[in-house]
């Protein structure tokens, strides 16, 4: 497995060094399999698709202006996402927060409502991502959408993050608290009794 | 171990973080303590809700400005940074 692993670095670290003497495709090569992470984490830092299109663009044109400042001390996906968080930072400072449903607003359509039934289920979907973005402090949240939603490790967050690890083990801890409270409270039987079969129809069901 | 040091580190063990001497320990914990067995459930079950978001593909047009982001075109909603 750790071979395998420097095996990949070792390939991305040639590609990035033909990349930085101008070489187009292996510019493209490089930046094109972190697209759709970046795009996914930019929905999951904003919640808003259209704001994510934009970011993860401008993650892009600054890697882009910066590629020969790169110097291959971490795996271009973590050096992508500390641009990107940057920039959501950025950005967050600069609009307001918009408003998002919570799990106590939606009330389930009957089993006749099909077409109904199956809106609510995207929007239960995006209620997890909006509980996270309204209920848990940007402190804990960016934590948690890298390690439980990008399944980046411990070392790797601390890195993009410059936090100690020390500090990104209490994030995380104290964010999924604050996030399963959240679900409790808003009474999302998933998360309040075991072995609930939860009326999202399989989202949130386990 | 006992359940606040078990409870504080939950999270980690769940995230496959925490060194073989403390794992061993606190799987003993949670074995005879239903109250920290409780407490992990509800971790892991957290952890498996968030993991089964999906995630999206990328619009056509989102992919296209991205190619030109790489070529180091300037996108057309946000100005030049000198972020990196």
């Amino acid at each position: 497995m750790l071979y395998i692993r420097k095996k990949m670095i070792g390939e991305e670290s040639l590609l990035i060094e033909s990349a930085k003497k101008g070489d187009p495709k292996a510019l493209n090569d490089i930046f094109a399999k972190e697209q759709r992470y970046i795009f996914n984490l930019m929905i999951q830092l904003t919640g808003d698709p259209a704001q994510a299109d934009d970011l993860a663009q401008e993650t892009f044109l600054v890697a882009y202006q910066n590629l020969n400042k790169f110097r291959l001390q971490s795996s271009l996906r973590t050096w992508l996402s500390k641009i990107a968080i940057n920039l959501f930072r950025r950005e967050y400072k600069r609009r307001p927060k918009h408003v998002s449903i919570c799990l106590d607003e939606i009330k389930m359509p009957s089993e006749e409502d099909r077409p109904e039934r199956i809106v609510i289920k995207k929007e239960l979907q995006w209620c997890i991502l909006h509980s996270l973005q309204q209920h848990v402090p940007k402190k804990y949240r960016e934590v948690l959408i890298l390690r439980d939603l990008q399944n980046l490790s411990y070392r790797e967050i601390s890195e993009i993050l410059s936090w100690s690890m020390g500090k990104i083990k209490t994030c995380i801890h104290r964010g999924r608290k604050i996030l399963r409270a959240h679900f409790i409270n808003g009474k999302c039987k998933a998360f309040a009794e075991k072995d609930y079969l939860c009326i999202c129809e399989g989202i949130l069901e386990l | 171990m006992n359940c606040k040091e078990v409870k504080s580190l939950l999270s980690e063990f769940c995230d496959k973080e925490l060194n073989q001497e403390k794992s061993e320990a606190l799987k003993k914990h949670v074995v005879s303590c239903s109250e920290c067995r409780n407490e992990y459930d509800s971790i892991s079950k957290m952890r498996k809700v968030l993991k089964k978001l999906k995630t999206y593909d990328i619009p056509h047009d989102c992919l296209k400005r991205m190619k030109n982001a790489k070529k180091g075109k300037i996108p057309s909603v946000h100005k030049k940074s000198s972020n990196s």
